[in-house]
């Protein structure tokens, strides 16, 4: 550990000087502006500047794509906040928590706390990284098929937490995202679902337009029916960075659960297949239950807990992808095989040899990381006052501009006018869900978690023969298993022993 | 101000987001191309067909080989398919081009993408070599190994694939040697590879350039290779199947240039022109087909053609038992 941190402070070194400074800080930065626009993930904008990086030297070149790639994880949150639109998947909690915030006229607070929290994240997940990174590229193999259906399966019966007031809504939600996510081709079998001779559908459904018009579009449709009033009379005069600041007794208090979510959402983040939303859920989920402050969180009011928790699991998560593929050459996210691309074509072999042969590469970059981070924080800080100002704008006007953000960031996913077809039918019908009392978060995170659920359920069934018992039989299977039956049963138990004691 | 700066700054990102769709319609009598020219991948960016894809635009690029500009064109799906898709629902069928392989052929087969008359091959650019491989210290240290143990736990061993391509490759073993080996489908080789060092299968299917660096770093063994001669190191001490016996069990993945139905000859021999040049540049056999572990195996428009009937028909015949 010793020698890694003599290797740190090397890469550290290499990291300042000012050519992979500037990469970092435009890296940095880009990444906080693609992250921002819905429709343009990190993956778009890494495989449109991969090009670019093929005459820099390699380091600066990976310096300036992994400040993309998390400075998107910080830019995500932006729009998810002020315009309840997530630019990815792992923003989808962020919108839920922190765009009743920006209605209250507290956006500059949720902003604030999500780019205090992505730092913690990102923070603790390269001390991880440079500590024990190999170690955990080895506990990460021991997650196979068996382990990641457990584990998805706990998450998904999380989702029965978030049911809303009528757990039968709830459910009908996500059903109906387990449905969408089931269209396109099975690629197991090579057989298509529910394409109706369409070749539009033939990929399925994507998250982007989906995700923008539920919950942008809606928002919209929202707004114009007079549905959503922003309450005039708070947001005026409270636009300095300085109202924006959480106090010092907020921010210690942020501390413990930032780095428990951290923790959770760097572990999880590095397991094969897993990935960011994954795990900011299950982090958020266990904020819920176990936080100090989860009556305010989930409800109508936002809280600066609910952000802080999904933010620094998902920038956690975000580093943690980079362990397999320093490690084991293997990315651990469809963003990471873009940088893993790159890497071949900078002429160095990922692999399980990397860092013998290309030390200074690898702890450049882990260097590089720190300094990013505070580089995107101070950046994000910086930028708060001015994302304020979108306050002031009224609805009338605010309304056809959400509009076109949310048609372009549909159009801007596949570069077709389906996907912006699907924002609108997304839209509408969110929009008429919503007025019947049926929630919207279900069905999106069934949506993201049901393929991952039924490919891994199906590939330990193809490995086992299909015998069920292979999810016992496997002990971190199994643990994962009791561990959501306990949640499951868990409140129905409560409720019998209340009512035991009341009898009595 | 600075509010200003910041607004025309986004605005600017939407209207260039925008422009990224729109192309011209209009062709006139001038000499081919006289319009952009769209290469369309039909998979995700940073896989092998899209860092394929990309290294031959910038080495068209780097050598002025066109003088249009190419846009490479991300649609991944289905396999394969819903870039094809894509492909189909052009209406100039002049200006678009699309990387192909053996897998994407059947993907077109199997979800009818395949339009009339099929498309039209432009050239074969190289072969992509293919191995069975374990984890460096599992129990099989050898095929004669691997398969005394699959005969003794008929479909007990599980072999990881990525594509129908890969289950063929199985079930070409499995007629080969008589035996039975399991096969489970994965989404990507990292995927089997981390699968394997796991111990949660115990083969996978892989091509030179996604397991060479496991293998050399120790974490992988390849047990044999279905290529005619051993590949490049550091795969270089791993047999052939026809060094072992089963010179049935030959097979390659061939990488092409493909243009949709009802492409003019024109641009048909145009391309596969720029093509032959490009494959002729250090930077190709170099950075690409030897750091790949590839076999460089041009052919132009009228060899490929004559070629990619044969294959196709091959491969619609396997994958139709497979489906049995």
């Amino acid at each position: 550990m010793l020698a890694n941190f003599q290797s740190l402070l090397m890469g550290l070194s290499t990291a300042v000087t000012p050519y992979n400074l500037l990469a970092c800080l435009i890296g940095g930065v880009l990444g906080i502006f693609v992250g921002a626009l819905p429709g343009v993930g990190a993956v778009a904008g890494c495989s449109l500047l991969l090009p670019i990086t093929y005459k820099m030297n390699p380091v600066a070149a990976i310096i300036m794509l992994a400040g993309i790639y998390y400075g998107n994880m910080y830019g995500g949150a932006y729009s998810a906040i002020l315009l309840n639109i997530p630019g990815d998947s792992p923003a989808v909690m962020t919108a839920v928590e922190g765009y009743p915030m920006t209605r209250r006229g507290l956006a500059g607070r949720a902003l604030f706390t999500a780019n205090f929290s992505s730092f913690v994240g990102g923070s603790i997940g390269i001390i991880c990284l440079t500590m024990v990174g190999p170690l955990l590229a080895q506990i990460g193999l021991k997650f196979g098929p068996p382990e990641m259906a457990s584990l998805t399966f706990l998450a998904l019966t999380s989702i029965g937490w978030m049911l809303g007031d009528d757990p039968k809504k709830g459910l009908i939600a996500t059903a109906l995202g387990v449905m969408i996510s089931n269209i396109g081709m099975d690629a197991s079998s090579a057989n298509f679902r529910y394409t109706f001779g369409s070749t539009n559908l033939l990929s399925g459904i994507s998250f982007i337009p989906l995700v923008v018009g539920m919950f942008g579009f809606s928002q919209v449709l929202n707004m114009v029916t007079g549905g959503t009033k922003v309450d005039e009379s708070v947001h005026v005069g409270k636009l300095s960075l300085k109202e924006s600041m959480l106090t010092k007794k907020e921010m210690i208090s942020l501390l413990p659960q930032c780095l428990r979510t951290s923790l959770v959402g760097g572990f999880i983040g590095f397991l094969p297949g897993a990935g960011g939303t994954t795990s900011a859920f299950l982090a958020y989920m266990m904020e819920r239950k176990i936080n100090k402050h989860r009556d305010e969180m989930g409800g109508k009011t936002g809280s600066i807990y609910g952000v802080s928790a999904v933010e620094s699991a998902n920038n956690a998560a975000s580093v943690g992808a980079f362990i397999p593929l320093l490690s084991l050459g293997i990315p651990g996210s469809s963003t990471t095989a873009v940088l893993l691309g790159g890497l071949m074509a900078w002429g160095l072999k990922p692999g399980p040899l990397l860092f013998q042969q290309e030390p200074d590469f690898c702890w450049s970059l882990i260097g590089s990381m720190y300094i990013g981070n505070v580089l995107c924080l101070i950046f994000g800080l910086a930028v708060i006052p001015f994302l304020m100002k979108l306050m002031k704008v009224p609805a009338n006007i605010l309304a056809p501009i959400i509009t076109v953000v949310c048609i372009v960031g549909a159009y801007a996913d596949s570069n077709s006018m389906f996907a912006v077809w699907t924002m609108l039918v997304a839209g509408v019908i969110t929009f008429m869900l919503q007025k019947k009392g049926i929630p919207s978060t279900p069905i999106i995170l069934s949506f993201v978690l049901a393929p991952t659920f039924e490919l891994k359920v199906r590939q330990a069934l193809e490995i086992s023969n299909c015998n069920l018992l292979i999810f016992l039989q496997k002990p971190i299977s199994l643990f994962f298993l009791l561990f959501a039956a306990a949640m499951l049963l868990a409140p129905a138990a409560i409720k019998l022993v209340n009512r035991n004691k009341k009898g009595v | 101000m600075k509010k200003r700066s910041v607004l025309c700054l986004v605005l600017a990102a939407i209207l260039a987001l925008g422009l990224v769709g729109c192309g011209g319609g209009s062709s006139s009598a001038a000499a081919y191309p006289d319009q952009a020219i769209e290469l369309v991948i039909p998979a995700s960016a940073g896989g092998g067909s899209d860092i394929m894809a990309r290294l031959l635009v910038q080495i068209i690029q780097d050598n002025d080989l066109c003088s249009q500009v190419i846009t490479p064109v991300n649609k991944q799906g289905g396999g394969g398919s819903a870039g094809q898709a894509y492909v189909n629902s052009k209406s100039d069928p002049n200006y678009t081009i699309f990387t192909i392989n053996d897998a994407h052929t059947i993907a077109s087969n199997v979800s009818e993408t395949r339009p009339e008359g099929g498309f039209t091959p432009i050239c074969m650019l190289a072969k992509d070599e293919v191995l069975l491989v374990t984890k460096a210290d599992s129990p099989y240290q050898t095929m004669d190994d691997a398969i005394a143990a699959i005969q003794a736990n008929p479909m007990g061993l599980t072999v990881g694939c990525a594509d129908q391509l890969d289950k063929i490759c199985v079930f070409d073993i499995n007629n080969s040697y008589g035996v039975e080996f399991n096969n489970v489908y994965f989404d990507s080789a990292g995927e089997i590879a981390t699968a394997i060092m796991g111990d949660h299968v115990e083969f996978g299917i892989f091509n030179p350039s996604e397991c060479a660096s496991l293998v050399e770093g120790g974490e992988l063994k390849a047990l044999a290779s279905f290529s005619t001669e051993r590949c490049a190191a550091p795969l270089d001490d791993v047999p052939t199947f026809t060094e072992l016996g089963h010179d049935d069990l030959v097979f390659a993945m061939s990488r092409g240039i493909m243009g949709p139905a009802g492409m003019s000859e024109e641009a048909q021999k145009y391309w596969s022109d720029i093509f032959e040049k490009v494959c002729a540049t250090d930077a190709w056999t170099k950075d690409y087909v030897e750091a790949n572990g590839l076999t460089p195996t041009f052919m132009n428009y009228e060899e490929y053609t004559t070629y990619y009937e044969e294959n196709e028909k091959n491969l619609v015949e396997k994958i139709a038992v497979l489906g049995e």
